[in-house]
């Protein structure tokens, strides 16, 4: 199959995906969501307190965000279009397995991305405090690009739980691993975000750390998708 | 050349055996697969469609395995069982959709809107399959595997929870489909819709296949063994003596409250037994056929129970 | 013979009649209708129970929880005569442990919401169990009641279970039956802090499940609500009123725990008043229980569910 027929069906797989997105309420739900950190700002800014622990707590908060958005998205998109079976309808067709996952990875990516994104700049401006750093929005960014691959391999693998599983994840693995004295907290995308942004400053300060941490967590994890999705049977 | 050939494939899920052993050769036309449910109809269908990998054994479409093989998934159209779709898109998107995963890269909408025309869903194809009829929805999955023009067809069970009206248009359908030059494959559980597609049918029960051919010469081979009415009745031994003369009758036992019978001519069994309930005024209270169903074909076929 | 109708206008008589078909009214006992709940909840709790890892997952931990508790507690009672000075340290940690296993037990109580509780009304809607349901002389107090009890049942397994038992071997590892005596009513304050734990974990997701016809989304909102608007009620309560800090469940729960065991918060934890936890957690039920008895109401007299 050559690469533009591979990339015209990955294509049409995001288009279909983006419009069930737009159709639907989960986009509804993530603004909710993705609004909740705005609020927090705002109620801060109220208070006198120096702006520099606003942001780390804000930041703290959109990370948390970003624990739940793949989970919304990705991992319920993927599960749901597994376990509805409604993958006999693209599997019949002659698109090689992985588009599945890219298509979709293709379309909810940016929305994870810029929700968290303009979410982090909107408490900026509620906040009162200084525009993000660059710095931080590619840290959100590559988290949110980490978390999806893992909430994509995730749904894979248990379908039917593929969200809950996902938080669960988040909650029970990468948050608490993150903030772990000792190099497990490697294994953590949480920590690497942290490191990649600027807001804490953290003793191993570097960005290329970060973004090879979070590179090598998701490519495992994107791997283990794509292996699972190839022996998948509709 | 065969369109389709299964070669001794044989289908596991966990501890239950799906398809057991089947070796098939599909050359052309229209075929009903028939069995009841659970027979292993789907699984079989689903191999052919690539969607699943024989445990054994090999499927193979056009000479090439549907599962590994993506070129040769273009010239296969597959409407699943399942009545699951992306309910938010519209006929036309959705088809349209199918169309351009399937290879039709210009022209989609167009292709969409005709296959649409053909299933008879152009009234609707601007609207939400959300609010489709059961009907609709099988008229569209159809939509959706034809939309991209493809050499073979496989439906699994397109007709039910169809009403008697959209059936006999759908039915008319894919005849027209197969008339086509396409080759067809049908799946149903119900001999009679099979039966009003074609006359060649494969018979699949547990797993195997039981039989193939001809759907009149597995018919004939049901009459050429006596087949059963049982009459349960306040005067049994009235109804028998009606019967007992007639040369069609080949024997006559008498139950608990009734008597059954066993006759090498259903229909004119039936008739004369309904002459002798209404001349002498007996009250029956349950009449049936424990032949008339398929699980008598398969009973014959498997040979089980008394024959 | 039809009443009303002229003689020569009945209609024929039939000759043969078919009057036994084999069916038979069912004659033996019934439940009284008022039991059907009961029916709900025992479905509700072996569906929950048959995978083996949705709901046995965050039994798990919470038998963890209470394995560490309980195991800490015994070795701390062990040794405590051989630590000279140490001693009350060793005594401090015996009368802390169940208090500060709460947030334990209620992270648990949390993971049983995510793969049990928060999808609950919402997948029924779906999958259109209503049809079943109300299509029987099943009323929705019957549904609302049985679903809640199921659930309660559940969870209680999860945040009421464990921090019983490790109130049990407080108990046992008195010194004496004049201490025994004195700690005592740890029971009643562990059975009330159980009782509290287990309505919020069992009821708030439950209404959650209930405001969303999709399962999914349910989910994700019980999930942010819980994790973000908690995270940032108990931050809150850090700059602001510690009041704020009660609408974060398992931080209420919490506070109860720590006011009826006559324990200090921590320098850093917002110090919730009683008062405001009770309210939060009260007001977080009541309002879940109403909002599912409402959507529950709504969606049987519309005759939701399934597809056509």
């Amino acid at each position: 199959m050559s690469a533009a027929s591979s990339l015209s069906i990955t294509w049409t797989i995001a288009s279909l995906t983006l419009t069930r997105l737009v159709r639907g309420r989960a986009l509804w739900v993530s603004a909710m969501i993705a609004a909740l950190p705005i609020a927090f700002a705002y109620v801060l800014s109220t208070r006198d307190r120096p702006d520099d622990s606003t942001i780390v707590d804000v930041f703290a908060f959109e990370q948390l965000v970003l624990a739940v958005l793949p989970a919304l998205f990705v991992a319920s998109s993927i599960g749901e279009e597994i376990e509805d079976r409604t993958t006999t309808y693209l599997w019949s067709r002659p698109i090689p397995r992985w588009a599945v996952l890219a298509g979709k990875l293709l379309a909810l990516l940016p929305i994870i991305c810029v929700l968290s994104v303009a979410s982090w700049f909107a408490a900026s401006i509620a906040g009162a405090f200084a525009p993000p750093s660059a710095a931080s929005c590619l840290a959100l960014v590559l988290g949110g690009v980490g978390l999806s691959l893992v909430a994509a391999a995730i749904a894979t693998l248990v379908p039917k739980y593929a969200m809950a599983l996902t938080i669960c994840y988040m909650l029970f693995f990468d948050l608490p691993l993150g903030v772990m004295p000792a190099s497990i907290k490697q294994l953590s995308i949480t920590h690497h975000v942290r490191m990649i942004a600027d807001v804490v400053s953290i003793a191993e300060d570097s960005v290329a750390t970060g973004v090879t941490g979070i590179a090598t967590i998701s490519l495992v994890w994107f791997v283990v998708g794509l292996w699972r999705i190839r022996r998948l049977e509709a | 050349m065969s369109v389709v050939v299964a070669d001794k494939c044989s289908k596991w899920y966990g501890d239950v055996l799906g398809v057991s052993d089947v070796s098939w050769r599909l050359r052309g036309g229209i075929v009903g697969l028939l069995g009841p449910n659970g027979a292993g109809k789907s699984s079989l269908m689903k191999m052919m469609a690539g969607l699943i990998r024989p445990s054994r054994g090999s499927v193979a479409v056009f000479g090439k395995c549907p599962f590994s093989d993506v070129e040769v998934r273009r010239r296969i159209g597959y409407a699943p069982e399942h009545e699951k779709t992306w309910d938010e898109l519209t006929a036309l998107e959705l088809v349209t959709v199918m169309a351009k995963l399937a290879g039709v890269s210009k022209g989609s909408a167009v292709a969409a809107e005709r296959a649409l025309d053909q299933v008879g869903m152009t009234f609707a194809m601007h609207r939400r399959v959300k609010g489709f009829s059961k009907g609709m929805r099988q008229r569209t999955k159809l939509a959706t595997a034809i939309a991209h023009d493809p050499e073979v067809l496989l439906l699994d069970e397109p007709l039910t929870g169809v009403d008697p009206v959209a059936r006999v248009d759908i039915v008319d359908r894919i005849r027209k489909l197969g008339e086509a030059g396409k080759t067809i494959v049908v799946s149903s559980h119900v001999l009679y819709e099979i039966e009003a597609l074609t006359s060649e049918i494969v018979v699949i029960h547990r797993g195997q296949m039981l039989a193939e051919g001809n759907v009149y010469e597995i018919r004939r081979l049901i009459d050429r063994y006596p087949h059963r009415i049982r009459i349960e009745c306040d005067r049994p031994r009235t109804i028998a003596a009606a019967l007992a003369e007639q040369d069609h009758v080949a024997r006559i036992v008498f139950e608990r409250n009734g008597v059954l019978i066993e006759t090498r001519d259903p229909d004119r069994c039936y008739d004369q037994l309904a002459a002798a309930v209404l001349e002498h005024g007996v009250a029956v209270s349950s009449l049936g056929s424990p032949d008339n169903n398929l699980g008598a074909v398969f009973e014959y076929l498997t040979g089980d129970g008394r024959r | 013979m039809k009443p009303g109708i002229a003689d020569d206008e009945q209609p024929p008589k039939p000759t043969g009649t078919i009057h036994d078909l084999g069916y038979k009214r069912y004659i033996g006992t019934r439940r009284a209708a008022s039991t059907r709940w009961r029916v709900i909840a025992r479905q509700q709790i072996s569906f929950a129970w048959k995978t083996w890892w949705r709901f046995k997952a965050a039994l798990g931990l919470a038998v963890i929880t209470m394995s560490i508790a309980g195991g800490m507690m015994m070795f701390a009672s062990d040794r405590k005569s051989s630590l000279g000075r140490a001693q009350f340290f060793a005594q401090r940690l015996i009368d802390t442990t169940l208090p500060e296993s709460i947030i334990w037990f209620c992270r648990a109580g949390f993971l049983a919401s995510l793969t049990i509780s928060a999808t609950v009304i919402a997948s029924d809607i779906q999958g259109g169990a209503f049809t079943f349901y109300f299509a029987r002389s099943t009323r929705p107090w019957h549904y609302v009641l049985g679903k809640l009890v199921g659930l309660c049942a559940l969870v209680a397994l999860v945040v009421f279970a464990g921090p019983l038992v490790i109130a049990c071997l407080r108990l046992g590892v008195s010194d004496t039956t004049e201490q025994l005596r004195e700690i005592l009513p740890i029971i009643p304050k562990t059975l009330a802090v159980g009782v509290l734990a287990t309505l919020a974990y069992a009821a708030v997701p439950l209404g959650f499940s209930a405001l969303l016809p999709n399962r999914r989304h349910a989910l994700a909102l019980w999930a942010a609500y819980y994790l973000i608007f908690g995270a940032m009620a108990y931050a809150l309560g850090h700059v602001a009123s510690p009041s704020i800090a009660a609408l974060d469940l398992p931080r209420a729960v919490q506070a109860v725990t720590f006011h009826l065991f006559d324990l200090e918060f921590r320098g850093n934890d917002p110090e919730i008043p009683l008062a405001a936890a009770l309210a939060s957690l009260s007001i977080h039920i009541t309002v879940s229980i109403g909002i599912v008895a409402y959507q529950v109401s709504r969606a049987q007299k519309s005759g939701v569910g399934g597809a056509s």
